[in-house]
This record gives structure tokens, C-alpha cells and sequence, in this order.
């Protein structure tokens, strides 16, 4: 390559302290692996509570990203395109589940939709439904704290897109509707499918406000997250296991992704 | 009283220091072009024209029927209005494949998928794409590219169709030839055409009638040749008012006026170029003496002052054959060298001033 005699070399205090931010991110991968119990390993991940808590975390976070899918693409149209009254104070709130301890998620939820909460209290009375400690509890607290990923992908992808496209289509005699299905939407379809990835990974992955919210009950709200960090104190081959477990399905939907979608 | 083509009288602000005011009309079968510098309100005209943007006062008809007229609250939008549009870099859907893009208009106004596929394939082979169906808009080439776009706008048989700089995204030295088949294409279009542009070669070659377009008005209207040889504004005689010949070109030398006896030749700096060359030389790069000049100008000949005519802080001197070209010079200058109406002058050109173009 001609170009790489014309670069001039890194310096090399810049060369140590990348290799430091790669190591970070590889040591604790590798001191994963390097404690996982191959032998045993079928037999752990065969375990009723690995397989509840999988069936589990793979369908909250599936659909938590169906939901995020459903109300944050219509959200950051709107803080994209309109303009409206409280569209900073909107903006603001989406982010704020980023920057929330997810604990406090958790229990802001609780607060709010607990049998006694503001609006879980005549939720309950007139419906009977109880969100919390239920599957519908997790999927409450992992799309809280997922969505935002996909609202803010979303946003700048329209905001980032050549109006003009939408007018050559509108001039052409499509509906609002069409120009949306067949123009806005596969333009800004990587933006979309990588906001979608972040957001099942962090609903994959999603800890605190689960716990907080839904609780902890293995085959009803004990995701894999949940699983490990009660194994952690009962059984470290278990949670060796299971943490293995989330690594692989996470690097395979990253990678699977990756050659499709995010081409550099 | 049903009027065939477009009429647009209509005015709009955008912001206190920007009003667009526009009165045109384009009858169907010819070419309009609407020609200013960029900033001039050609682009918010589009968005008027196609229902992108409404009017603040005026009417705008199609065919004798009216699309936008505020105080009838009388607003029919772009996905109803029937205008083709042949956008700014062409703006195909990078997602879809020609055949889909030409097509999109059809099915966008229900026509079933065969059928649209159908007729998008004839729109095709008439504007000689065929072979590029299936490529999508990355694997276009600049002018393939823009007869995709013209397909797209046409495909929907529309009431009026607007190209906004169909030319601007093309490579220079591919310009010329596009631009003559784009005066072909343009003639399949039996409706109103008008162009929207700020270069004047474009302009007087695709157009019948020009409207010169400054600040958000409509400075002046006319034929090609009535702007070029009567500019009534700054702009118009900077731009509109170059001068343009076609002639020959061998060996650096440009004839022309062949088998008319007395041949005028210039010569240019491009000694490659062989073959009919279309040549501009802006009216001020025109000196004009009493006696024969000497220097670097190679370009210089005796002729008659047949026109002197006042422009603002300009003289147009309108000059006699071996070769009619348009001068400018100062009043001063007027005064000082005597010039006037059938006087003998000197006119020289240098070669550097003169542009070039394969015709």
C-alpha cells in the first residue's frame, strides 16, 4: 500500500495507551474463558434455570425491541421533523434512561406502576393487571431503559437524510404513507437495523431495573443477567457458564450483523 | 376560459430580506428558461411550481386549472399536482433500481406493477437506457443518471415538466454533448418545459423564451437573442449578454462565416481542439482603439461601430462584420476616444479571454 509510507507513524505513548483500552476490553474476556468448566459445560447449560432464564431474556428482549420499535420510530420522527412545543423537554427525557442508574429506573417504575403506584394503583383496580414481578414487568424495565438507543439512532438517520428525496417522491404523486414505506425507511435502514442491535443488546443485557421492578423469580422474571449474578453466590461454574453463554449469542448477533449492515 | 400550459403569477417572503415575486408563462411544446444567479429564488420557484411550498399571493394554473391560490384557498399539493420534476442532482432513489425508479410515480398513482413496469421500460429504451434496468443510481453514469431522472418525471405524463440545473451535476467536458441530447429528449415532452438554471449557455440554447431572474424578480423577458443583444440589467449584460459564436476550430484558429467571402478568424489557446467549437468572450474582455494596437492581443481586426448604447455605468457597442460581437467600455472611455454610430475602430480579444467549447 503507497499510502501507508506516506503516514507518519503513531507516537508511541499513543501506541501504549491503546493497547491498555484493547486490553481492558479483552482481559476480562479472556479471564472468562480461561475459567469456564468445558467438561461440565453441557450439563450446565442444560440446567433448568439456564434454560428458563434463556427462553426468558430471549423473548422480553425480542420484544421490548418490537416495542421500542413501535413507539420510538414514531417518537424520533416527530423530535426529527416537527417542530412543537416541550420537543427539548421530550428530547431530554428520552436520554435520560441513559444517564438513570438503572436501579433508579427500576424504581421510579415501581413508583409509578407498583400495585400502589400512581398509575398502577387504578390500572389494578379497574383492570386487575399487576406489572410488576411479572414478564410483562421485564419487558416494562428493559424497554425503559433500551429505547432510548433506538430513538436516538433513529433521529439523527432522519435528520442526517436529504429532505429532497422525500419531495422528488411526494412530486411524483406518493402518499405521505408511501414516501415513508418506500423512500424514508429503506434510506435510513442501517440506522434503523444497528438501533435495533443496540437496543435488543442492552435489553439483553439489562440488570438493575429488571431487579428492581420485576424481581427475581426463576421461569417468570429471572432473565440470564439475573441468573449469573444469583449463581455468582451459589454455584461459579454455573455463572461461568452462563455468562459464556450471553457472550456467544451477543458476538454472533454482532458479527451476523456486522457483514450485512455496517459495512465500513 | 380554459388556457392551455402553465401561468404563475405569484409572490411569497421567506424572511424580511427575502420576497420572491414571479410572473411566467410557459404555452406548451417550448421551453422556458428561468435564468439568475444562485440565490436568486430559482429553487424556491421549483418548490412553488411542484406544490412543495405554498404562495403568499398570486395564482398558479395548469392547463387553465388552478393549483395554488391563497385567496380561494385553492392549494393542490405535490402528490396531486401533475408536475414532472428532474430535481437538482437528480435525487433517483438510491434504494431502487432504474426500472424502479422510472416506475415509482406510476404505482405511487395506482397503476398495477406490470403495467407500470411496462410503460416505465418503454420510457426507457426511448431515452436509450436500455441495458442499465437493473442497475441501481450508484452505477449510473453522470448523463445516464439524468435521463433516468427526466424518465422518472416524464413517466407520469404530467401537466408541466420543471428541470432545476439538469446539467450542473455533469462533468464539464461531457456538457455540451448532454446538453444537445437533453434539447432532443426535451422535444418528446408535448407540455410546457422550463428550465431553471444559472448558466447562460444553457439558456439560450434549450430555451424559446428566457426569463432573467435577480433578488427574487423577474428582471427581464425575451428571446435568447433579444437578452443577448438588449441586456437590460447588470446581470443580464455580464451574463446573458456574452457573446457566443460558433465557428471551426483547427490548429488554434477558429473560423467562421465560411463561403460568406470575407472569413472572420480568432485564435484560442486550445490547439488540440479540431471541429465545431461554440466560443464566449465577455463583452468587457473586448478593447476597442483608434489606432492598430500593439502587445499581446494576436486577435485584432478593423470593423464599424453599428451600435453605442448606454447601460448603467456601462457603453455596449454593438460591432460590424468581419465578426458581430458585443464591447463594453467605460463612458469615459467613449468620450475620450470619440466613439460613435459607423466610426472605424480597432477591436482586439486576447486569446486567454476567449472560452472554449466543443459544440
Amino acid at each position: 500500500m503507497s499510502r501507508g509510507r506516506a503516514e507518519e507513524r503513531a507516537p508511541v505513548s499513543l501506541i501504549v495507551l491503546a493497547i491498555l483500552g484493547a486490553g481492558l476490553f479483552a482481559v476480562p474476556l479472556l479471564g472468562l474463558i480461561w475459567r469456564v468448566p468445558w467438561r461440565q459445560l453441557p450439563a450446565l447449560l442444560t440446567d433448568d434455570v439456564v434454560i428458563d432464564a434463556l427462553g426468558l431474556s430471549l423473548v422480553t428482549s425480542l420484544t421490548s425491541t418490537g416495542i421500542a420499535l413501535l413507539l420510538g420510530f414514531p417518537l424520533a420522527w416527530l423530535l426529527a421533523n416537527r417542530e412543537f412545543p416541550g420537543r427539548r423537554l421530550v428530547r431530554g427525557l428520552v436520554l435520560l434512561p441513559l444517564v438513570l442508574p438503572p436501579v433508579v429506573g427500576g424504581a421510579a417504575l415501581l413508583f409509578a406502576l407498583g400495585r400502589r403506584g400512581l398509575v398502577g394503583e387504578p390500572l389494578y383496580q379497574t383492570t386487575g393487571l399487576v406489572l410488576p414481578f411479572s414478564i410483562w414487568g421485564v419487558v416494562l424495565a428493559t424497554t425503559f431503559v433500551a429505547m432510548p438507543f433506538l430513538v436516538i439512532t433513529v433521529e439523527g438517520a432522519l435528520r442526517n437524510l436529504d429532505r429532497r428525496y422525500e419531495g422528488a417522491a411526494a412530486s411524483l404523486g406518493a402518499s405521505r404513507w408511501t414516501v415513508l414505506r418506500r423512500v424514508t425507511i429503506p434510506m435510513i435502514a442501517p440506522s434503523l437495523i444497528a438501533g435495533m442491535v443496540l437496543t435488543w443488546a442492552r435489553a439483553f443485557g439489562e440488570f438493575g431495573a429488571t431487579i428492581t421492578f420485576a424481581g427475581n423469580l426463576q421461569g417468570r422474571t429471572q432473565t440470564l443477567p439475573l441468573a449469573v449474578f444469583v449463581a455468582l453466590e451459589s454455584n461459579r461454574d454455573l455463572a461461568v457458564a452462563i455468562s459464556l453463554l450471553m457472550v456467544v449469542i451477543s458476538l454472533a448477533v454482532l458479527v451476523a450483523l456486522r457483514e450485512r449492515w455496517w459495512k465500513p | 376560459m380554459s388556457r392551455e400550459g402553465l401561468e404563475a403569477r405569484f409572490a411569497l417572503s421567506r424572511s424580511s430580506s427575502f420576497n420572491l415575486d414571479v410572473e411566467l408563462t410557459v404555452p406548451p411544446s417550448s421551453t422556458a428558461a428561468l435564468l439568475g444567479p444562485n440565490g436568486a429564488g430559482k429553487s424556491t420557484t421549483v418548490a412553488v411550481l411542484a406544490g412543495l411550498t405554498g404562495i403568499d399571493e398570486g395564482v398558479i394554473a395548469l392547463n387553465g386549472e388552478v393549483v395554488d391560490d391563497p385567496t380561494k384557498d385553492v392549494f393542490v399539493p405535490a402528490r396531486e399536482r401533475r408536475v414532472g420534476v428532474v430535481f437538482q442532482d437528480y435525487m433517483l432513489f438510491p434504494n431502487m433500481d432504474v426500472v424502479e425508479n422510472v416506475a415509482f410515480g406510476l404505482r405511487s398513482r395506482g397503476v398495477d406493477r406490470e403495467q407500470a413496469v411496462a410503460r416505465a421500460s418503454e420510457w426507457i429504451s426511448l431515452l436509450g437506457l436500455d441495458g442499465a434496468e437493473r442497475k441501481r443510481p450508484g452505477e449510473l453514469s453522470g448523463g445516464q443518471a439524468q435521463r433516468v431522472a427526466l424518465a422518472r418525471a416524464l413517466a407520469g405524463d404530467p401537466d408541466l415538466l420543471l428541470l432545476d440545473e439538469p446539467l450542473a451535476a455533469l462533468d464539464v467536458t461531457i456538457r455540451s454533448d448532454l446538453r444537445r441530447q437533453l434539447a432532443e429528449h426535451l422535444s418528446v415532452f408535448p407540455g410546457p418545459r422550463l428550465l431553471i438554471t444559472h448558466d447562460p449557455t444553457e439558456a439560450f440554447l434549450l430555451a424559446d423564451e428566457v426569463h432573467i431572474i435577480e433578488d427574487g424578480s423577474i428582471t427581464q423577458s425575451g428571446s435568447p437573442d433579444d437578452i443577448r443583444l438588449r441586456p437590460r440589467t447588470r446581470f443580464a449584460a455580464d451574463l446573458a449578454g456574452a457573446n457566443l459564436l460558433t465557428g471551426v476550430a483547427r490548429d488554434g484558429v477558429v473560423t467562421f462565416g465560411e463561403g460568406t467571402g470575407r472569413d472572420g478568424i480568432l485564435r484560442i489557446v486550445d490547439h488540440v481542439l479540431t471541429g465545431p467549437v461554440m466560443l464566449t468572450i465577455a463583452p468587457a474582455a473586448v478593447s476597442v482603439h483608434l489606432e492598430r494596437p500593439e502587445g499581446s492581443a494576436r486577435n485584432s481586426w478593423l470593423t464599424t461601430i453599428e451600435q453605442l448604447e448606454p447601460i448603467r455605468d456601462r457603453v455596449r457597442i454593438g460591432l460590424g462584420p468581419p465578426l458581430a460581437i458585443t464591447a463594453e467600455v467605460t463612458p469615459e472611455a467613449t468620450e475620450s476616444l470619440g466613439l460613435e454610430t459607423g466610426l472605424q475602430v480597432w477591436v482586439a480579444v486576447k486569446a486567454t479571454e476567449i472560452g472554449v467549447e466543443g459544440a
